[in-house]
């Protein structure tokens, strides 16, 4: 039977197959017969094999970039690196829930969990491709909708529950936004591709408009100032190893997607872009300096990372010939991968922690260090990558965006992100000194039992954060 | 030739480093779960210990003389072996990577470094057994072989640099082992500020060198972009002398050789391994190494070879009245690093590294001795209450005999030859050869009389301590054994080079220093005539002074006794070591503190005040800040709608 | 470019005007008639008048949900039968696909008892 498929369309189809397979499946097992075990062990699968099948892409797209489905996907190298931290967050995410999530109202949820994870991960990586507004909307759609639901996953805690409406309510007024940008852009320029965001930026103003619009809309799934105040509250909220997979997963699907579908300097000019990114690092830093919960802390953290990014976008506006911008988009990868890896391994360690202690105040670290020295040592990297010290892979992120922007010439900027970077180190060093010098109030019942499998994940992205910060090229952008 | 093998060398030394850290966490954890914290290393974990870190140190040495054979095999013009395991730095012109290089000279160092250190790992499985820390302690050695032996390895000068500073680490954390005693937590401090001086002038040099000489920290670039003239004469000289102040440093020349004394605070196999054996050769083995372009650098060599000198006789007064047997040794192991120095100074290249070979054997010997006698004393250091332990123990004796033999330059054994070498061609080399020989044998003399005076305190005369209290009793197996293997070595070291009739030790090196000898030194000129008067003349020095010193301290230890109690005039200074101490203390520490104090009131009033006025600002913005963060999605709603306009307006703004 | 849409407009004002002249007659013709069972809603959903804090089921708003769902399908089947022909076997698979993972949907919802009423 002829499909009308191009071996390029079947290529880059295929994770998507598998991510979909994989989650009807789980869908048909429960319907069945319900065996928790066995949807895990399915769903691990399904994300195993749609990295593998990620890896011939990454063959193919070594030398130019490949398109399929007549131009609605298309991939470059960063784009299937950022697919494949993807993939790996969600089955992290699976496995740090396994024992905290899962079992949780005997179990009930487990179906839910992992077919919304999937599904989640699909969307993550349909926006990752998306090469025609169409995907992109149903990308976005796609990986909103299962988080709204995974965010309010723990019906018993109220801030869970909270958090999902918050997310739900404003996702779906940045949705519209999107939704009605695209339209106009389309409007004005009858195209939907990305070329259709410069058409119509040098066209009439709908069409600077509709811009507008989808670039609100973007900013807001990004988390940049003033659209950020959701993350606090929402990162909170979520059980931690959904906030893993959010702060990992979602945000580089959609840092890359504002990569392609963000106006160029035609329209928004480096000055610009710099000032947004300087405002979301400025109040990213200073709201997370008196957060006294951890992963509020972290999300905060968050947005500042996300201002780091942004003035890698000015200097892609700055950029003057293809090339430039291509590397630009090299050091976004790396920066998201360096971000993705220090995040996921903090928030891992969090969750274990908050099992623990049973909350993640950051009173929970006091004496972790000498009672759990490996998890220590696992949030102490995390926290060092995060915070961008030398010879972790956060260090080497932050020194390569600050080298393109003076690159570009804007020097300035980049001596004010370096000095607000030193600002933010302030929140992290307190984590790490309550962390190893304090002691806790008193001595805890020890009825918490090492997740050794929890742990052991962990090591992978913490190992990982240090090999990429002593040998960057290992990631081969 | 690329050997990837190579690399077992270190890598065998590390892995008994990791192994014995693990034993050690275990032996805290039981201390802990016993709840009894100055427990020993009871006999399990120690067993463990002293034969994992011997045993990593000795397979080492294996492979170590397997990668001699194949470097011997090879043809003598390409005798370099090479294993490159990763790239390691890369920016710009600079291309460093994980590479080691074996060439002649370092295949000595390499098989000195593992061979002595094994025997000495040997001999500390019964030197510190029972103590508390025993697992950490070979740990700590194991950590130093293995940075040593990055140093002599690496092909690359900041590789070198990093196994420099390794080792300095590992002395530090020696010399300090018994932290609990303060005066010993500050010898560690000491030595390793004292090399921080030395460790500046070794960066800034390195520096000079990747500045001014076609961008490449490969010794092998430098000495060839040296012998091309790639270096202007001034900063070579400068790039010279400030390798040579790190040089002094690690290797304990004036004016830096004060932490040298105080670091035998250490355990004493510590002291022969570290302090006498290798790291303080390392300044020798890069002067060596870097032979070629020290020979281009004009002026330098004349200063290190002054320094050396002056060095060899200064140190050699002051361990004449010493009390301490390990001072003595620590002080003549200043003075022979001199001698090191000095040949070096006159291009006696082979000189200088046939000295560090015989050093390394007789004095670790000396060292492992004193450090058998003082187990046999139960920790008295103090010669003038020793005496007639030539009976007691006779292995020790024996052996210790053999190695004052060699130090003192007896003919045939092994630091006649050595030292009679530098001291020849001294004589004939080009920097005012006769003053500094006189210098030079003037050191010799005082050499053998302090060698003889140890030896009469030691072992002659009556036993001047209660045989009833102090019960002496020689050293177990472990111990004896790798001092009858080090005496072996004191005496058969001579066999590397002897005078007219075999000089193995030159023709191996050739390939590496020939060239350099050749620029420093010109034609070779045979003058068999003046040096065999030199040979007797040394011949006559060494034994004359050391019958001297022997008669003279075992005829009347009381009457030394007194005099050294109250240690008058010129006694009381050499006593004192000069008050160079007291002299820096009040030049450099004095000036020093009160800088310290004026920068820590401007640190505390004014750095700290404006930090901490940031610090209260930025916390009072957050929390202003946090506001935003009311809680409620129609507030954040209203936020976004506010960043919306603002967006749209400054986009539609911008394109009118 | 504008003016393209003129139609469409005049369309918008010509509903505009039916609804409001609609609702204008009915309230001029007819009479007010307060009637039990008028005001109720007629076969499910909530009762329009009252307090509006009183409780209701929340399974109500889930049917609802589900039932925009299937709606939706209903959408694009319209949509593909347009068009079946010249879509022919592809399309035919397609749609066969689509309506093979909403059945899936459709068994887990079934299973999990999210159809039942009374629970």
């Amino acid at each position: 039977m002829e499909l009308g498929l191009t071996a390029n369309d079947w290529l880059l189809a295929a994770p998507f197959l598998w991510l979909a397979g994989a989650g009807v499946l789980v869908l048909i097992w429960d319907a069945v017969r319900p065996q928790p075990l066995a949807e895990g062990i399915v769903s691990w699968i399904g994300l195993g094999l749609a990295a593998v099948a990620c890896l011939p892409i990454l063959e193919a797209v070594r030398t130019e970039p490949v398109e399929a489905f007549s131009g609605m996907l298309s991939v470059n190298v960063p784009v299937i690196v950022l697919a494949i931290l993807c993939l790996g967050a969600a089955a992290f995410c699976g496995i740090v829930a396994w024992r905290s999530l899962l079992p949780y109202e005997g179990g009930r949820h487990t179906t839910a969990f992992w077919t919304l994870l999937l599904f989640s991960t699909f969307g993550m990586v349909l926006t990752l491709w998306a090469n025609h507004m169409a995907t992109l909307f149903l990308g976005v759609e796609c990986l909103s909708l299962p988080l709204y639901v995974l965010v309010a996953l723990r019906r018993d805690q109220s801030d869970s529950i909270e958090a999902g409406l918050k997310y739900f309510l404003l996702g779906a007024f940045a949705s519209g936004f999107m939704a009605f940008g695209m339209a106009m852009v389309y409007a004005a320029t009858g195209d939907m591709s990305p070329a259709a965001i410069s058409a119509a930026a040098e066209g009439s103003s709908l069409g600077v408009f509709g811009v507008a619009l989808l670039l609100i809309a973007l900013l807001f799934k990004v988390a940049a100032v003033p659209f950020h105040l959701w993350v606090a509250d929402v990162y909170q909220g979520a059980p931690t190893p959904v906030t893993a997979l959010m702060a990992t997963g979602t945000k580089a699907a959609t840092v890359a997607a504002l990569l392609r579908w963000a106006p160029g300097g035609e329209l928004m000019g480096p000055q610009s872009w710099a000032m947004l990114g300087c405002l979301t690092l400025l109040i990213g830093n200073l709201t997370a300096l008196n957060q006294s919960n951890l992963k509020r802390m972290l999300a905060l953290s968050g947005v500042a990372h996300v201002g780091i990014l942004l003035f890698a976008f000015a200097a892609r506006a700055a950029a003057e010939t293809a090339e430039a911008t291509s590397q630009i988009g090299d050091t976004l990868g790396y920066y998201l991968v360096a971000y993705g890896l220090a995040a996921t391994a903090a928030f891992g360690a969090l969750e274990l922690l908050e099992r623990r202690v049973g909350h993640s105040e950051s009173a929970s670290l006091q004496g972790i260090a000498r009672r759990q020295p490996l998890l220590a040592g696992v949030l102490c990297i995390a926290l060092l990558s995060l915070a961008g010290f030398p010879l972790t892979a956060g260090f080497l992120a932050k020194y390569f965006v600050f080298v393109e922007m003076i690159r570009h010439g804007l020097s300035s900027w980049a001596v004010i992100g370096i000095l607000l970077t030193l600002f933010g180190f302030a929140y992290y060093l307190k984590a790490l000194v309550t962390l190893f010098m304090q002691e806790p109030p008193e001595e805890r019942p020890s009825l918490w039992r090492p997740d050794w499998v929890a742990t052991m994940a962990l090591l992978v992205p913490t190992v990982l954060s240090v090999v990429f910060g002593v040998w960057p090229k290992a990631i081969q952008l | 030739m690329e050997t990837p093998w190579l690399w077992l060398i270190p890598l065998l030394p590390f892995l008994g480093t990791l192994l014995n850290a693990l034993l050690h966490a275990g032996v805290l954890r039981r201390r802990q779960q016993e709840r009894d914290l100055m427990a020993p290393a009871v006999a399990v974990p120690e067993r463990l210990a002293g034969w994992i870190g011997t045993g990593a140190v000795a397979l080492s040495f294996l492979v170590a003389v397997a990668a001699f054979l194949r470097l011997k095999a090879l043809p003598v013009d390409e005798r370099v072996l090479t294993a490159t395991l990763a790239p390691w730095i890369q920016a710009g012109s600079l291309d460093l990577s994980w590479t080691l290089s074996i060439d002649p000279l370092n295949a000595a160092m390499m098989l000195v470094v593992t061979g002595v250190g094994a025997l000495i790992h040997l001999y500390s499985i019964g030197y510190m057994h029972g103590d508390k820390g025993f697992c950490k302690y070979f740990s700590y050695l194991n950590l130093f072989v293995g940075m040593m032996l990055m140093l002599i390895l690496s092909e690359s000068l900041l590789g070198l640099f990093l196994g420099w500073e390794g080792v300095g680490l590992c002395s530090y954390l020696l010399i300090g082992f018994w932290y609990e005693d303060g005066e010993k937590a500050d010898a560690a401090r000491k030595a390793f500020i004292v090399n921080r001086i030395g460790d500046f002038g070794f960066l800034i040099g390195m520096f000079l060198l990747y500045w001014g000489g076609g961008g490449s920290l490969n010794m092998s670039d430098i000495n060839a972009a040296a012998s091309q003239g790639a270096f202007s004469e001034g900063l070579a000289t400068l790039a010279g002398l400030c390798l040579f102040l790190g040089c002094c440093g690690k290797s304990a020349q004036i004016p830096l050789y004060v932490w040298l004394p105080d670091a035998m605070a250490g355990p004493t196999p510590v002291s022969a391994l570290i302090h006498a054996a290798t790291m303080v050769t390392s300044g020798i083995y890069l002067v060596a190494r870097l032979g070629d372009f020290f020979a281009f650098a004009p002026g330098v060599l004349p200063v290190i070879a002054c320094v050396g000198a002056a060095t060899a006789l200064f140190a050699a007064t002051i361990g004449i009245a010493q009390r301490d047997i390990k001072k003595v040794l620590a002080y003549s192991t200043v003075s022979q690093l001199g001698y090191m120095f000095l040949g070096l100074g006159v291009g006696a290249f082979t000189g200088a590294v046939f000295h560090l070979i015989t050093h390394a054997f007789f004095k670790a010997l000396l060292f492992l001795g004193a450090g058998s006698v003082i187990h046999a004393m139960h920790h008295q250091q103090d010669m003038f209450k020793m005496g007639g332990l030539r009976d007691r123990i006779p292995i020790t004796y024996k052996t210790m005999l053999i190695g004052a033999f060699a130090l003192a330059g007896v003919p045939l054994f092994s630091g006649f030859f050595s030292k009679d070498l530098i001291l020849f061609e001294t004589a004939t080399g080009h920097t005012s050869p006769w003053l500094l020989w006189l210098v030079g044998a003037g050191g010799a003399a005082l050499t053998a009389t302090y060698t003889g005076r140890l030896l009469a305190l030691t072992f002659y005369g009556e036993a001047r301590f209660d045989p009833q209290k102090t019960k002496v009793h020689e050293s177990p197996r472990t111990m004896t054994l790798p001092l009858m293997v080090l005496a072996v070595l004191s005496i058969a070291g001579g066999l590397l080079g002897i005078p007219f009739i075999m000089h193995p030790l030159a023709d191996w090196l050739d390939p590496v220093v020939g060239q350099a000898t050749l620029e420093v030194r010109g034609e070779h000129h045979p003058a068999h005539g003046l040096e065999i008067a030199l040979l007797l003349v040394g011949s006559a020095i060494a034994i004359g002074f050391l019958s001297f010193g022997l008669r003279h301290y075992r005829r009347s230890p009381e009457e030394q006794r007194s005099r050294a109690d109250q240690a008058t005039g010129l006694l009381r200074w050499l006593a004192n070591a000069w008050f160079v101490d007291a002299l820096y203390a009040l030049l450099v520490t004095t000036p020093l503190k009160i800088l310290a104090i004026l920068s820590a009131t401007v640190d505390v009033f004014f750095v700290d005040g404006t930090v901490n006025w940031v610090a209260r600002r930025s916390r009072a913005t957050g929390n202003d800040v946090r506001r935003m963060q009311s809680g409620g999605a129609n507030d954040y709603a209203l936020w976004f709608s506010l960043g919306a306009v603002v967006i749209v307006v400054g986009l539609l703004a911008g394109t009118r | 470019m504008l003016a393209t849409y003129a139609p469409l407009l005049a369309w918008l004002a010509l509903v505009l005007a039916f609804v409001v002249g609609i609702l204008a007659l009915t309230a001029w013709i007819g009479r007010p008639q307060a009637a039990t069972g008028k005001g109720d809603p007629y076969e499910c959903g909530m009762i329009p008048r009252g307090d509006a804090r009183h409780r209701f089921s929340v399974h109500y708003y889930l049917v609802a949900v589900l039932f925009i769902l299937f709606d939706v399908e209903a959408l694009f089947l319209i949509l593909w039968a347009l068009k079946a022909r010249s879509l022919g076997l592809v399309g035919l698979v397609e749609v066969g696909l689509f309506l093979a993972v909403l059945a899936v949907g459709w068994l887990h919802i079934w299973r999990r008892g999210g159809l039942e009423w009374d629970r």
